[in-house]
């Protein structure tokens, strides 16, 4: 059941890096204390490009509150905003909105630090805008680095738990998308042509 | 000029880094030997297969001792099978047959002492085992790929099944826990 919408993003993740046709410039390893996932970035051009981050949500795993995680796609305008040459390596800056979506835990109100409570397993989808800075750190060689925030803004919509009976559905704002903001997220990025 | 060049020399390249990534936890091994609150010993041995998830993210300060071995001490947050938590203090040897700086395989073997967090209260050990991919990026600047096999030690807290009561110490004479895990993580080495 928790398999299947893995197995179609990693078929589709998989199926955008290696298809000749996807037009990405660069794929990267997306790693940050949200999750673990992947990233496609595409040809940049007048000073715009265009990222899209897929990952696994891991809200509550690391702690083995709970056993299965989520997933969250990201599709982010971002703009070059300045670059500096350093020595032998150059920095460029760059920012740009967003939308997200995903299907994740959100924050437990009140047990935010608690690392040993099992939260109350409240998966749902999360739609958000989102917002985004980021440093590109290019070596020169085949590997750069690329550090980055992003804020999201949306809602969260899920099975409410009060409601035993029968189905019926919770919506909240996606706090995570807030709260996780100041969270870094580095990619390893990998140049494909 | 001559003892500027022999310093220099003799200087280490110290190296610090940042490694994070995923362990999954698949077996536990427990011994308790004890005396429960109505006076009879209990010897129990149980061995199992459970899964779970657990995050690890660590910290390393070192020094090249060759061109190709570096011993680094390590110290993060790791998570161990079920709602506990461990600061390791590690002491890990890794080995690149390439060179430190270059790209290529490498290996890495590392033993620590456990000190926990929260529900458990006596200090564990750590032993871990390993292998990966260095990329080296810029200049001394690399990214570790890690494949290991964790075996982590703790002690329970030992409940007593009458009274549901912590075990007093003094009653317990073996309380050995073994975890075994495979983590992959990602390293970035400075």
């Amino acid at each position: 059941m928790q398999l299947k919408p893995y197995t179609v993003l990693a078929a589709l993740l998989l199926a955008c890096v290696f298809c000749p046709y996807s037009g990405a410039q660069d794929a990267g390893l997306f790693n940050s204390p949200k999750g673990i996932g992947a990233s496609l970035y595409l040809p940049e051009k007048d000073g715009i490009f265009h990222t899209v981050t897929a990952y696994v949500d891991i809200y509550g795993i690391p702690s083995s509150r709970c056993l299965y995680p989520g997933f969250k796609a990201n599709f982010s305008r971002q703009y070059s905003l300045r670059s500096w040459e350093m020595d032998g390596y150059r920095i460029r800056m760059f920012a740009g909105p967003g939308i997200s979506a995903g299907y994740v835990r959100d924050h437990d109100k009140g047990r935010g630090i608690d690392l040993t409570t099992l939260i109350s397993d409240n998966p749902g989808l999360a739609f958000a805008a989102s917002g985004d800075i980021g440093w590109r750190f290019d070596f020169g060689g085949f590997v750069s680095l690329d550090l980055s925030f992003t804020a999201e803004a949306g809602v969260h919509a899920r099975r409410n738990e009060r409601e035993k009976g029968y189905a019926a559905t919770s919506l909240s704002i996606y706090n995570n998308g807030l709260m996780q903001a100041f969270y870094p997220q580095l990619s390893i990025v990998f140049k494909l042509r | 000029m001559l003892f500027s060049l022999a310093m220099q020399a003799r200087m280490p390249h110290i190296s610090y880094g940042l490694e994070w990534g995923y362990t999954a936890t698949f077996f536990k091994h427990a011994h308790y030997n004890f005396i429960c609150d109505e006076g009879y010993r209990i010897n129990e041995k149980t061995d199992t297969w459970r899964y779970f998830s657990n995050g690890a993210v660590m910290a390393n300060v070192g020094v090249d001792i060759t061109r190709h071995l570096n011993v680094s001490a390590y110290s993060g947050l790791l998570g161990v099978y079920s709602k506990r938590w461990v600061i390791p203090a590690e002491l890990r040897l890794r080995y690149c047959p390439l060179g430190l700086d270059a790209s290529g395989p490498l290996i890495h073997a590392g033993a620590a002492a456990a000190f926990p967090t929260s529900t458990l209260t006596d200090t564990g050990a750590r032993g871990i085992l390993g292998g990966g991919y260095r990329l080296a990026i810029y200049k001394s600047m690399s990214v570790d790929f890690l494949l290991s096999l964790n075996l982590t030690l703790d002690h329970d807290n030992i409940t007593d099944p009458d009274t549901k009561r912590y075990v007093p110490r003094s009653d317990i004479t073996s309380n050995v826990s073994e975890y075994c895990a495979v983590n992959v993580s990602v390293a970035l080495n400075f």
